[in-house]
């Protein structure tokens, strides 16, 4: 090995430049990448608490039973108790028996809790309309030869139940008292007019078997509104049988009432409110019919038929 | 983070060690000895059009839902879900297709399900070692919370830790199928339907229209009648759909479940979701639904 090769062999290696830059923006590139990581976390518990909010804001339905009401709905304790009464359950009858000649189907509906309405005379319950519907995706109404019956035939197979409900001293549900349906006096949309909007139906309740009474001898009735409520924000409050479960209260507020319909997104409503009177939450009066659902946490609103457009359809209600 | 919302007739099965999944019932005709009494029942997903990136489906069994959604009052935006259906089994002895969503956890939490679903073993409910399900879904973690939806109930299931993008796998024993979202990258995590019911958005007709069955809905499928699902079916009084659970039963016995006593689902909370096939479920008139409800162990 000569001298200028050992010199060579034992100087400290020159430190290169290129591997120094190497080192500082490989070490650069890692940071960054850790703070994209970083980032990425954030961005997903972002969106695992705004979940956990969403989540949270679904508790929003909260019906209480009406004698145990607790007044903290948007409604006082003595509206509750003013207007409940008149409030009842629309349920198929007992179907036993019935639809057994050749041609005839029962159908599935024997005995089903089915909507819910209001007394407005001492004999006329008003619900609504699509509670008399022929077709549902997955019940079956009565038929006969493969058709089932009409509108005006159904209504007889149903009665109208009062004091389903909670009595607010046991806790026991009260005893029903039932009345049968003896005529559909209006119902829409018609079987002729599908598509209307007007959902609505008036039925004539007959007399209570043991006493002979009409229903609103016992139960009172409710005041129709003449017209429209239209105030953003007025006070509503929807008595009802969630579910077909005994009588309860919601309230909340109006968002809008437009071409016959009327919304609202924070009174919660379920399956069996059909037909619950939409009422005014400082007068009482019914301001229109429930029918739909929709109102989710997200953003849609429930529905139902202003009485506007009852009114402008109906006799009855003219004839009151 | 994403959700799959099951709705319909679907079994937990995740009380036994060793055994965590869910099992679908067959409810397409052909396969059961008592298949005239429940209408047709279609097990599928239903995925926002707006989520989905690229999917191999079954092509005849995929099919583009439109949706109308009322915004305002009078003002409607449509909104295109995708239905990715399980193809009808030929045989009720056919396995059932495994339909994978991917998840890392590996703990699975039960939230409520023993309290919020009625349980199936309590009306003598025995599994069968080989039940004529028609789709069978591993849950090897994540949480599970039993909601309610309208009058029925609604299981979610959470899934924090995922591969990305979420796939779905569907393997019938022949080819393994998927469906592929995009990288979510709105406020809500994606969200899933698995659903086992009637056609729910097949058109109400009147008596009166009802000549003109077979047209299409003016969606992008020709749609089953509303009344040609009801009216293949026989009496179960107010079990309605529950009785395809014998489907899974030992001895596929239907009277065990023509009574069944479900939990009040009024005692839920509400389902908290943004899916539009849920969003127009829950649109609906307000009259009563059948017991529809899932199932527990």
């Amino acid at each position: 090995m000569s001298d200028n090769q050992a010199a060579k062999s034992t100087a400290p290696a020159p430190v290169e430049s290129y591997g120094r830059q190497d080192l500082v923006t490989g070490t650069i590139r890692k940071l960054l990448d850790e703070r994209a990581g970083v980032v990425r976390s954030l961005v997903e518990l972002d969106v695992q608490l705004e979940y956990l909010f969403y989540d949270l804001s679904s508790t929003k339905d909260d019906p209480q039973d009406v004698e145990r009401y607790d007044g903290t709905l948007g409604v006082t304790r003595e509206f509750v108790n003013d207007y409940e009464r008149p409030i009842g359950l629309l349920q198929w009858i007992d179907l036993t028996g019935r639809f057994q000649a050749a041609g005839e189907d029962q159908g599935n509906v024997s005995g089903q809790r089915w909507g819910s309405g209001a007394l407005i005379s001492d004999d006329l319950f008003l619900t609504a309309g699509h509670c008399f519907r022929q077709e549902f995706r997955s019940w079956r109404v009565p038929e006969r030869n493969g058709m089932p019956i009409s509108p005006a035939e159904i209504a007889p197979l149903m009665c109208v139940c009062f004091d389903f409900q909670i009595d607010g001293d046991t806790g026991q549900t009260r005893p029903e008292v039932c009345y049968p349906v003896i005529e559909l006096v209006e119902c829409s949309p018609a079987p002729e007019d599908p598509n209307s909007t007007v959902d609505y139906a008036i039925v004539r309740l007959g007399r209570d078997e043991k006493s002979g009474t009409l229903p609103g001898k016992m139960f009172g009735s409710l005041h129709v509104a003449k017209t429209d409520l239209t105030v953003k924000n007025a006070s509503l409050c929807i008595i009802q049988h969630p579910n077909r479960a005994e009588k309860k209260v919601e309230a909340g507020h109006l968002l809008e009432t437009r071409d016959g319909r009327i919304a609202y997104n924070d009174i919660g409503t379920f399956s069996g409110t059909s037909g619950a009177p939409i009422l005014n939450g400082i007068t009482g009066e019914i301001a229109g019919v429930h029918i739909k659902g929709g109102a989710l946490p997200v953003g849609g609103f429930n529905s139902g038929t202003a009485i506007g457009a009852i009114r402008a359809k109906s006799k009855a209600l003219a004839n009151l | 983070m994403y959700a799959v919302n099951f709705i319909g007739l679907n079994y937990f099965n995740a009380c036994t060690v060793g055994q965590r999944d869910v099992l679908t019932p067959n409810g397409t005709p052909g396969s059961g000895k008592d298949d005239d009494q429940v209408p047709e029942h279609f097990a599928s997903l239903f995925i926002d059009e707006d989520l989905c990136a690229d999917d191999d489906w079954w092509p005849e069994q995929k099919h583009v839902r439109p949706v109308r959604l009322e915004i305002k009052l009078g003002e409607f935006r449509t909104a295109n879900v995708i239905e990715f259906r399980i193809p009808a089994k030929p045989d009720q002895y056919t396995e059932p297709v495994d339909l994978h969503f991917p998840c890392r956890d590996r703990t699975l939490t039960n939230l409520n399900l023993d309290n919020g679903l009625p349980k199936l073993q309590t009306m003598g409910f025995v599994l069968d070692d080989r039940p004529d399900a028609i789709a069978k879904i591993p849950l090897p973690g994540g949480t599970l919370e039993v909601f309610r939806f309208g009058g029925a109930t609604l299981v979610r299931w959470l899934i924090s830790d995922h591969d990305d993008p979420i796939t779905i796998t569907a393997h019938d024993g022949k080819k393994a199928r998927r469906v592929m979202l995009k990288k979510s990258d709105g406020p809500l995590p994606a969200e899933i339907v698995f659903s086992n019911t009637v056609d729910l958005l097949a058109p109400l007709v009147m008596p009166t229209q009802s000549q003109n069955m077979g047209v299409a809905s003016g969606g992008t499928m020709p749609v089953m009648h509303a009344t040609s699902v009801a009216g293949s079916m026989h009496n179960h009084g107010s079990a309605g759909h529950f009785v395809l659970y014998a489907k899974l039963d030992k001895d596929r016995n239907e009277q065990k479940f023509e009574s069944p006593k479900l939990p009040d689902p009024m005692k839920l909370k509400g389902a908290p979701f943004s899916n539009a096939y849920l969003a127009y479920l829950s649109s609906l008139e307000e009259t009563p639904d059948p017991p529809c409800s899932g199932g527990c162990c």
